[in-house]
């Protein structure tokens, strides 16, 4: 779409206003990673320096030896991993029944499903952590993955259900009509389909787990089944704060995620315009 | 036919299963322990009728955290969605690096909490801080301005939170930019439109719906954002200056130990929330539809 | 709500990730993670576990606790393992809560004494008197002694006690000419004195809710002839002249405080004391000396630059009035292994464990035991000579009761059962940051703070007033 005629001006506009956003958005992770690379001397120096004049990997050091950030991370990983099976698991076939098989109410199901993506976290803790109680989960990480999964589940449905619906019904007809047994008809041809909707809510889901702050602080109390961001919290709040450690937490915490957006980048956007994220 | 809907209820069954025993459930049992003066730890519980709600509606603390809630949710939505709107305008455009800066955006989203509250402090700390470091060399500012004080942790708070949550503004409204027809553009063109009028008559027309359903989702997950705000100043002295509805309701339940009470602000955050959303699809849904 | 955004279209969708690698990859990652080894924590497996909960979160006296008694009981009981877990003071009383409800409450803790009533009111706690019968009880100071002490039996121990003091720069005071401060006005006068606009503050304080709302209030009321409640009705008594006055004399002081105060956490003050951005550290215990010997500047780490002051009291009391920190030691009834909790206690106790635990903060971690605290090998500890003026102010304030525990206006406020709920309110907090920050007027600040209280006991069911 560019005007030959004012093009310059047009491109120097466009190249200003794309060096602002990115420095909005990306500086404080940069300036993230430049302090976690930083000397404890340097961290404080004035003027602060952007790059740091020695490299250390000293803070990642400190961090993983003297904390129990590596516990917060396998925990981390352990519930986030297993909520997004459980959340995949669950929500994929409530989608397919929800698309493929008629029932009176499907739609009012439907609906229920949605509105309950509108009751925010905060507004159930209380009643939800005197159920776990009573369930006697608290203290478990099976309690998260549960409270995770629910969370995730009116996205992950609505989502699945409108990639579900997208794949024609004829394709599918066509290999039962060859004899299929409808599981095979559905791995064959309807998950390859959805797969990039699948992906979308495989990241969501994961996310929403390796992010909650809520949840994991309520429901857990032991040190050693705490999840990154409470138990980096407790670490900021427990000590005169160590900002390299700190930001080196930070760095290590970013990672996965940011990885793994930069790897599926294209399915997410997909999937997201379609159903929108919670957060 | 009888056996589809069996199936059909049968794949549903474990998605309904959670959904009902934990959210169906628990707001239900909210409401019901919304009427009880319930300690938060120990089994002790009385009935109290509508006693908690006729308490909140005279308790300035509410109304004042109704009204931080406001300010905190409005201007922050305010601001997400300039920023948003800008950015995913600039990156619909074509120049190079394009790709890269769609990813960047993205990573505020992306990152705990914790981690963009973290980072905050660290760039408003005021005495090692960067951005005082910054107002005060440049002769901004003689005294390095206190972010995190009474003051200004309001526009602290706000700012951490546009920043982390502005990227879902851009990727959604991006998604829809994408499916505008160019021929609109080119026919607004022909007709001698510039910029800024094929804007107000292409673009904001045709993104008008998705304009709404953001402006409803980040309405309601602004209202009820726990986590920033709480890590932002929960604990310090100066959090009576943003003590949102949600922060509120938490600690009514688990610093105060009075769980009924944090069930009944729940209730009310609901209801506030349920009777605003009404009054915005009776105010825009209309126009939306003729548009 | 119809969907808007934009239908995903199917046909221009091309995955680049083949099903079934997605899918080997999802499994294989499942089954690594079960492969971990985690599957216990997330079942809860039941374990011979003595669960020990305490607050002193300093590495080395966790590791002291480790080597020392954790290693002889297990010793002594095989078959038993011991779990500690060090605690952020913060957290501890919402997580014994939490677990008490849980029905899992350790078997072990430390509890503040401002919990106590509460709880043992609650028929929570076991009684320990033939503990401190063994232990001695003429031994034990008597300002922790009978701090849980009801109805004729002992519910808890102390484990250490640390006086809390005002943490000056001595050498700054001195070059003034100044005196250490008997009253508010004094306080005001010296920070206003040490305040260099631009490159230091005359004190700091923790932002932090517990102790601007809780721990300090309770001393400003003691300091100046209040308290939190009436002793017979429970009417709290936070808009009585004792607190209004406190509020207007923090009016004056903040301004020779740093702008950004209120957002500190309480060992930024320690550090900001030790590096010289402030003249006093209004909350500090003997910790302050670890700080100082890692951050302060070479050749000002010594007693001679770094002093403990006494809290000055108020026009309307007669002596300043601090916390001791030392939260007790407690055995739950619902406890699993009281006994062994019980002879855990006895190795704790012990003389060369005990010793070896106190050393681990000299000072901060000053011994129950009366006979120890006069023990020349307790006395011999290099830090402790060296810092000799901190241990004799703890001695000082010990006979002069200035200390009371932490959250107390009154040594009978152990009988109230309802500290934590005050504290955990923020109510208090509210009021002192809007006096003092907030341009609150503090008569104003005082009264709105009694009314929020008074409705707060009134809804916990506490209320004797008419």
């Amino acid at each position: 779409m560019s005007r030959p005629r004012r093009g310059l001006s047009r491109a120097t506009a466009l190249y200003v206003g794309g060096a602002v956003l990115a420095l909005w958005a990306a500086f404080p992770f940069f300036w993230m990673l430049s302090t976690s690379l930083k000397e404890s001397s340097e961290v404080f120096a004035s003027p602060p320096t952007l790059v740091p004049r020695h490299l250390t990997l000293g803070n990642f050091a400190r961090l993983l030896t003297e904390t129990n950030f590596a516990t917060y991370f396998g925990n981390s990983l352990t519930v986030s991993f297993a909520t997004v099976v459980l959340t995949l698991g669950v929500s994929a076939v409530g989608a397919y029944g929800l698309t493929r098989f008629r029932f009176p109410g499907r739609e009012t199901i439907a609906a229920l499903i949605l509105l309950t993506y509108m009751f925010a976290p905060i507004m159930v803790i209380i009643p939800f952590y005197i159920l776990v109680k009573q369930l006697g989960l608290v203290n478990t990480h099976l309690a998260l993955v549960l409270s995770y999964t629910t969370f995730c589940l009116p996205f992950c449905l609505w989502l699945l259900r409108a990639f579900f619906q997208s794949v024609p019904l004829e394709l599918e007809e066509a290999a039962l009509v060859d004899g299929a047994h409808r599981g095979r008809a559905v791995w064959h041809v309807v998950l390859p389909l959805a797969l990039p909707g699948i992906i979308a809510a495989g990241i969501f889901t994961f996310i929403l787990a390796w992010n909650d702050f809520l949840f994991a602080l309520v429901l857990i109390s032991s040190d050693e089944l705490k999840t990154l961001p409470v138990g980096v919290n407790d670490l900021f709040n427990a000590t005169i704060v160590d900002w390299g450690m700190i930001m080196a937490a930070g760095v290590m915490i970013t990672l996965p995620t940011v990885g793994f957006f930069a790897g599926v980048q294209r399915y997410l956007i997909r999937g997201w315009g379609s159903g929108g994220l919670k957060g | 036919m009888r056996k589809s809907a069996l199936v059909g209820w049968a794949l549903l069954a474990p998605s309904l299963l959670l959904l009902g025993g934990l959210v169906g459930y628990p707001i239900l049992y909210n409401f019901w322990l919304s009427l009880f003066a319930k300690h938060a730890f120990l089994p002790a519980q009385t009935f109290v009728g509508l006693g908690n709600y006729r308490y909140f509606a005279t308790d300035e603390e509410f109304w004042r955290s109704v009204g931080y809630g406001g300010i905190y949710a409005g201007s922050t939505i305010v601001l997400q969605l300039g920023l948003g709107v800008v950015a995913a305008l600039l990156l619909n455009e074509t120049f190079h690096g394009r790709g890269l800066l769609r990813g960047v955006v993205l990573f505020p989203y992306t990152i705990p909490t914790v981690v963009a509250v973290i980072l905050w402090k660290w760039l408003l700390n005021d005495s090692y801080g960067l951005v005082d470091y910054v107002l005060v060399a440049t002769g901004a500012t003689r005294i390095p301005p206190a972010w995190l004080g009474k003051d200004y942790i309001m526009w602290s708070l706000i700012v951490t939170s546009v920043w982390q949550f502005f990227p879902f503004v851009v990727v959604t409204y991006l998604a829809r930019l994408q499916t505008i027809p160019p021929e609109l553009y080119e026919a607004a063109t022909v007709d001698g439109a510039g910029a800024w009028r094929r804007f107000l008559h292409v673009t904001l027309p045709q993104t008008g719906a998705v304009l709404f359903v953001i402006v409803l989702l980040r309405g309601i997950w602004m209202f009820t954002k726990f986590d920033t705000v709480w890590l932002m100043a929960g604990e310090g002295g100066v959090s009576q200056y943003v003590r949102t509805l949600p922060v509120y309701a938490y600690e009514r339940t688990f610093t105060y130990l009075q769980a009924g009470m944090g069930a009944t602000l729940a209730v009310l955050m609901f209801g506030l929330l349920a009777g605003a959303t009404a009054v915005y699809f009776g105010l825009f849904r209309e126009e939306e539809i003729v548009s | 709500m119809k969907n808007q955004i934009g239908r995903p279209r199917p046909r221009t969708l091309a995955p680049r990730l083949s099903r079934r690698q997605f899918l080997t990859g999802t499994t294989a990652t499942a089954a690594g993670l079960a492969l971990l080894g985690r599957g216990p924590a997330v079942l809860g497996q039941q374990v011979r576990e003595l669960q020990v909960w305490h607050t002193e979160v300093e590495p080395q006296t966790v590791k002291t606790v480790q080597e020392g008694s954790i290693a002889e009981f297990e010793r002594r009981f095989p078959g038993f393992k011991v779990r500690q877990q060090p605690l952020a003071w913060g957290d501890l009383n919402t997580k014994l809560l939490a677990a008490i409800a849980a029905g899992s409450p350790p078997d072990l803790t430390h509890l503040n004494p401002f919990m106590t009533a509460s709880l043992y009111t609650k028929g929570l706690l076991r009684p320990m008197d033939e503990l401190i019968r063994a232990l001695g009880e003429k031994d034990i100071h008597e300002a922790t002694q009978k701090l849980q002490y009801f109805d004729g039996r002992y519910y808890g121990v102390t484990h250490a006690m640390g006086g809390i003091y005002i943490a000056e720069r001595r050498d700054l005071r001195e070059q003034k000419g100044l005196k250490p401060p008997q009253t508010y006005a004094d306080l005001v006068d010296l920070a206003a004195a040490l305040t260099e606009e631009g490159t230091r503050y005359g004190l700091t304080m923790p932002g932090e809710k517990l102790y601007i709302g809780f721990s300090f209030p309770a001393e400003w009321l003691a300091s100046n002839g209040g308290s939190w409640v009436d002793p017979t009705t429970w009417r709290p008594r936070l808009a009585s002249r004792a607190m209004v006055e406190t509020l207007q004399f923090l009016r004056r002081l903040n301004p020779f405080m740093p702008p950004s105060w209120s957002g500190q956490k309480y060992l930024d003050t320690l550090a900001a004391l030790a590096t010289g951005k402030v003249a006093m550290a209004y909350l500090s215990g003997a910790r302050t000396i670890g700080y100082v010997e890692r951050d302060a500047p070479e050749g000002m780490r010594d007693p001679e630059h770094f002093q403990p002051m006494f809290r000055p009291h108020g026009p309307s009391g007669q002596t300043g009035v601090s916390a001791l920190d030392g939260e007790n030691w407690t055995v739950f009834s619902q406890s699993k292994y009281p006994q062994e909790a019980f002879e855990f206690l006895r190795i704790f106790y012990k003389r060369e464990h005990y010793m070896k635990y106190c050393h681990s903060v000299p000072i901060h971690l000053t011994p129950i035991f009366k006979s120890m605290i006069n023990d020349p090998e307790y006395l011999a500890h290099p830090r402790i000579r060296k810092w000799r003026s901190w241990h004799d102010a703890m001695i000082t304030g010990l006979r002069e009761h200035r200390f009371l525990p932490i959250g107390f206006s009154r040594p009978d406020d152990k009988l109230l059962p309802f500290l934590a709920e005050l504290d955990g309110s923020g109510i208090v907090a509210d009021m002192v940051i809007a006096a003092m920050v907030g341009g609150a007027d503090p008569d104003a600040a005082a009264v709105r703070a009694q009314q929020r209280a008074e409705e707060l006991l009134t809804q916990l069911g506490f209320k004797r007033w008419s």
